[in-house]
């Protein structure tokens, strides 16, 4: 069985490569196209998102691609930490503030954010040294990305619920419908498998207050203030979660129904809110496996059983192999990030969503044949069926960007070279120190 | 414009055309062809005609955005240098020139030079409302998420600060025994053992009770006591039951050595103490050489003593536990009852073993066997010799055994020596390895052999496979096994450089060639395997040599010689 899932980790890692050949073919292709800095940044970015999950996944699946020496010095191995924190943090938190009507709008404002990243990472890893004294659980860097999602969830939010009518061409309508529907895609792409405490969160139990990282041993390490500020910060953290994802499974229902009494048009909202209710049905699935003893996981999110073997790869296995880079590859086209122009440029899009298709085959008959022993040659029978229909050209045509998510745009208020230089530099030194390090040592 | 009914009308090559001029996908059936243009088509319509209107009804409020084009960009990509007031730019498709060319998609992109608040990008036009709920909604959730963990986890009766740090103090730090400041006895573990009501030495009375309940449970399995009858036990209850109890050993179904001591011979040997004072009470342990029974002035060489299992405790054995209880388990050899090399290795010794691993990773799982050296035990690394050893059976692997038994198991039962334990010649045969032996030959008619039975000549039935055996006594080895002794050092200094030579006396039972190997030491470190050495060491240094006799076929036991201490004076 584990042998299944295990070829959940090599399929997403494919497609996670497959889609960054394509984006960043598309963006390098033609740096200094006309593409205004929004559209420039945000194919930066999540070719950044995408390289951090392909570097991820690799040094899961090979560790020696990863720090594997025991002899280097502990300052490279401080380096290459500090390093992939900044990378992931910089990533999400430049992904939900900064694209495409940036929430920092001077050069100063980023490196503050840049700044208070390595602060709040040097303070987080110092309350976790060996020698630490105190010794206790901070999560200052993980509050101040979900207080940067927070501040994404709103755009999201009011989208969902009050999204302004199509006819409405002005500046201000399609401000809010730029920035909404990026919020809904951004969201979709970052979010972690955190959100499967969203219920135990509210009900108290161990599936979230008592699961890494969010666990409070900072009373029996270093007595009751410690204490109160990491309950403070993690429940921040949860509450952030669950605060959420309640709110979007309210607003996903209430912009479905409006979408069925003729109020909302269909639109990626729409397709939001169905994948949202999707992720719900796991969560609320998960949390039941969880209280009832279905199946068991340890304080690290190991799963126990088999039962819970299946069901993390159904939810957060899922998600990370298929659900992330497919939405990037969503994200980057249907907003315009990357141009797709001529029929050349289609042809290639066809392959790539072809890819896709046969990725998203691919980890359906592999979650099947663990839940169900179904005959290989069943599935792709039924596989090629829906192939044969054409079903490819609806992830195709769902993919074409909307004309208007093509033609606006907001200037950025300074130097743009610089801001994008700044941003990428800020991102890929970290990373090239990590990937660096994992190389040579 | 074509009309729909007009494009249907065509060939479906025109249509691929017209979609290519449209820079559209021209893939699909000629309905869907001609669907894409006609949609094209009017898309590009309304565009145009919102566009229009736009340049003429369209007038700006204060600080609205500023229309421009794309193409109106600086080369430097800072600051836009076509600025059309009103929010529109009427000459588009005059400046830029792929407009001129129908790609309207480059000739429309507008970007407005100023960026809409963040509150109103966040809460839309009613952003007050909207975030004021959203931030009383998440405060509230934030509010009930801390108080009810807090309520779980930190709410005591009293101060509750005080009685978070105290148990701190008393569960995490001073009063516990894994923890490296471990101290109950200092003033800040004892008043908050006395605050949180508890004993201040409460881990080691835990620790204590784990460990009895796992020599309990391994002790009584149900089936056995894990005790057995010595002989002497049996003359000395012979002998009590005879002048004390008026007895005989009949009560105890007349034992014989080695057979088990049951908890019903416990019963009736408790029953025959309670009649004196202070009797009454014992367990088996008590009935041990040196137990703690009452009557064990009577019982010098105790009644009953650990069920063999085959494996002795090593001293290098009982080294290594010492050493990790003090470093690791934060306990002493005493709850394996302080043991000797050469003592069972019982089960009750492995249950607490297993009962230490299985705190960590992988541990807990341990046989026996797993603790011989090089056994399977996830902790091998820690105790590279072993912690036990093989019970003497009388019998050991024989040099031709090895190889015999290596070739029939290749040929006749599929299987390698390492069901064996890859044995060299010289380790004991066990009774472990005479049950594989019999498990292997049962279906060949055999199945029945006793270890004697694979000497040389034995009668096993297959006897004609290994004419040389495949086991040989321990005292035939030890006849076999060459010594040395009287092993000496002397130098001459006549020559320069010092000769140094070795003097020994090899026996060999057998009048073997001695073969035996030769290693010299200067100041404790390898330095020659020649018979003798030559070298100028220098003032203080010291040179040894170890003998380790061989006949070309047995190894003896290494024997030391003498080691000299060099003087320069000596030399001159």
């Amino acid at each position: 069985m584990a042998e299944g899932l295990d070829l959940l980790d090599d399929i997403g890692l494919i497609l996670s490569i497959f889609i960054l050949l394509f984006i960043s073919y598309f963006h390098l292709r033609a740096l200094d196209d006309k593409r205004t800095w929004d559209r420039k940044v945000g194919a930066a970015l999540v070719i950044w998102l995408l390289l951090y999950f392909i570097l991820r996944r690799l040094q899961e699946l090979v560790p020696t691609v990863g720090i594997n020496d025991p002899d280097v010095s502990g300052l490279i191995v401080e380096l290459s930490a500090y390093s992939s924190s900044m990378n992931f943090y910089y990533i999400h938190l430049f992904l939900m503030l900064l694209v495409p009507i940036p929430f920092l709008r001077n050069g100063w404002q980023i490196g503050a954010v840049g700044f208070l990243v390595v602060l709040f990472t040097f303070i987080d890893r110092s309350a976790v040294a060996a020698d630490a004294d105190p010794f206790y659980n901070s999560m200052l860097a993980v509050c101040m990305i979900l207080a940067a999602c927070l501040v994404c969830f709103s755009v999201g939010l009011r989208f969902l619920i009050f999204p302004p009518s199509l006819e409405d061409k002005s500046e201000g309508a399609l401000a809010l419908r730029r920035s909404g529907y990026f919020a809904l895609g951004t969201i979709a792409v970052v979010m972690d498998n955190m959100i499967f405490r969203s219920i135990g969160f509210l009900d108290g139990s161990g599936n979230a207050w008592w699961t890494f990282p969010t666990v409070n041993y900072s009373a029996a390490s270093s007595g009751y203030n410690y204490a109160m500020v990491t309950l403070a910060e993690m429940t921040f953290v949860l509450g952030v979660f669950s605060f959420m994802m309640l709110s979007f499974a309210v607003g996903c229902i209430y912009h479905l129904v409006q979408c069925f009494r003729g109020k909302h048009p269909l639109s990626l909202a729409t397709v939001f809110s169905g994948y949202i209710l999707f992720i719900w049905a796991l969560i609320i699935f998960r949390h039941w496996a969880y209280v009832s003893g279905y199946a068991t996981w340890d304080m690290s999110e190991n799963p126990q059983d088999a039962n819970a073997e299946i069901i993390t790869a159904l939810s957060d296995g899922f998600s990370f192999h298929l659900i992330y880079p497919t939405i990037a590859l969503l994200h980057a086209v249907k907003f315009g990030l990357i141009t797709i122009e001529s029929e050349r440029d289609r042809k290639i899009l066809r392959v790539v969503s072809l890819g896709v298709m046969v990725a998203i085959t691919a980890v359906f008959t592999t979650l099947l044949e663990v839940i169900i022993p179904v005959p290989d040659i069943v599935l792709a029978v039924l596989c090629g069926l829906v192939l044969a229909t054409g079903w490819e050209r609806h992830l195709i045509d769902a993919l074409e960007p909307d004309e208007e998510m093509k033609t606006v745009s907001w200037a950025w208020p300074g130097n743009e070279r610089s801001m994008i230089w700044g941003v990428n530099l800020m991102i890929g030194i970290p990373f090239a120190i990590k990937l660096l390090a994992g190389v040579v040592w | 414009m074509r009309t729909e009914k007009e494009l249907t009308g065509l060939k479906k090559d025109e249509l691929v055309v017209i979609a290519k001029e449209y820079d559209l996908p021209s893939s699909g059936t000629k309905e869907e062809i001609a669907k894409r243009i006609v949609i094209h088509q009017m898309e590009r319509y309304e565009q145009e005609t919102e566009r229009l209107e736009d340049v003429l009804y369209h007038n700006p409020e204060e600080g609205e955005g500023l229309l421009v084009t794309s193409q109106a960009m600086n080369d430097d990509n800072t600051k836009p240098n076509s600025i059309v007031a009103g929010g529109n730019d009427p000459t588009a498709s005059e400046t830029n020139p792929r407009a001129a060319n129908g790609e309207e998609s480059v000739s429309n992109h507008v970007v407005f030079k100023e960026l809409p608040s963040r509150t109103f990008v966040a809460g839309g036009y009613e952003f007050k409302p909207y975030l004021a709920t959203l931030a009383v909604v998440f405060i509230m959730m934030f509010g009930y998420g801390f108080q009810d963990y807090y309520g779980s986890n930190f709410s005591y009766p009293g101060d509750d600060k005080a009685t978070v740090d105290c148990i701190r103090v008393s569960y995490y730090e001073d009063g516990n025994g894994n923890d490296s400041g471990y101290d109950p006895t200092s003033q800040a573990n004892l008043d908050c053992a006395e605050r949180l009501n508890i004993s201040p030495n409460w881990w080691q009375e835990d620790m204590d009770a784990w460990v009895q309940s796992l020599l309990n449970s391994a002790t009584s399995d149900g089936n056995h006591s894990g005790f057995v009858w010595t002989q002497p036990g049996i003359d000395t209850m012979a002998y009590l039951g005879a002048t004390t109890f008026n007895t005989n050993m009949s009560v105890f179904g007349d034992p014989l050595a080695g057979d088990e001591f049951t908890e019903q011979h416990l019963a009736i040997w408790n029953g025959f103490g309670a009649t004196f004072p202070g009797g009454g009470n014992d367990s088996i342990e008590s009935l041990l050489q040196g137990g703690n029974s009452p009557f064990s002035i009577y019982m010098p060489a105790g009644i009953v003593d650990h069920r063999p299992t085959g494996y002795l405790w090593t001293q290098s054995g009982i080294d290594t536990m010492a050493y990790l209880g003090a470093t690791t388990f934060n306990t002493n050899m005493s709850v394996f009852g302080d043991p000797v090399a050469g003592d069972v290795f019982t089960e009750q010794h492995l249950a607490v073993w297993n009962g230490f691993g299985g705190m960590f990773p992988g541990g807990g799982n341990d046989s026996i066997a797993d603790l011989l050296p090089g056994g399977a035990s996830p902790f091998a690394v820690y105790m590279p010799t072993g912690i036990v050893e093989d019970a003497p059976t009388g019998y050991l692997w024989s040099h031709p055994g090895v190889p015999t038994m290596s070739n029939l198991g290749s040929s006749t039962f599929g299987a390698n020596m390492s069901v064996y334990g890859d044995p060299v010649p010289g380790d004991v045969f066990t009774e472990a390895h005479l049950a594989v032996w019999n498990g292997f030959t049962l279906a060949l008619g055999g199945g029945n052999d006793s270890i004697a039975s694979l000497l040389p000549g034995g009668n096993s039935p297959f006897s004609i496979y290994m004419p040389s055996g495949i086991v040989i006594m321990q005292v035939e080895w030890d006849n076999q096994t060459p010594s040395a002794s009287n092993v000496t050092l002397s130098v001459n200094n006549s020559t320069t450089p010092s000769v140094y030579s070795l003097n020994y006396v090899f026996y060999d039972g057998q009048n073997g060639t001695d073969n035996s190997t030769v290693e010299w030491f200067v100041n404790g470190t390898y330095v020659a395997n020649t018979t003798t050495y030559t070298a100028n060491l220098a003032n203080g240094s010291t040179i040894m040599c170890i003998v380790t006799p061989y006949d070309d076929m047995y190894w003896g036991v290494p024997v030391e010689s003498n080691t000299l201490l060099i003087a320069v004076e000596n030399q001159s």
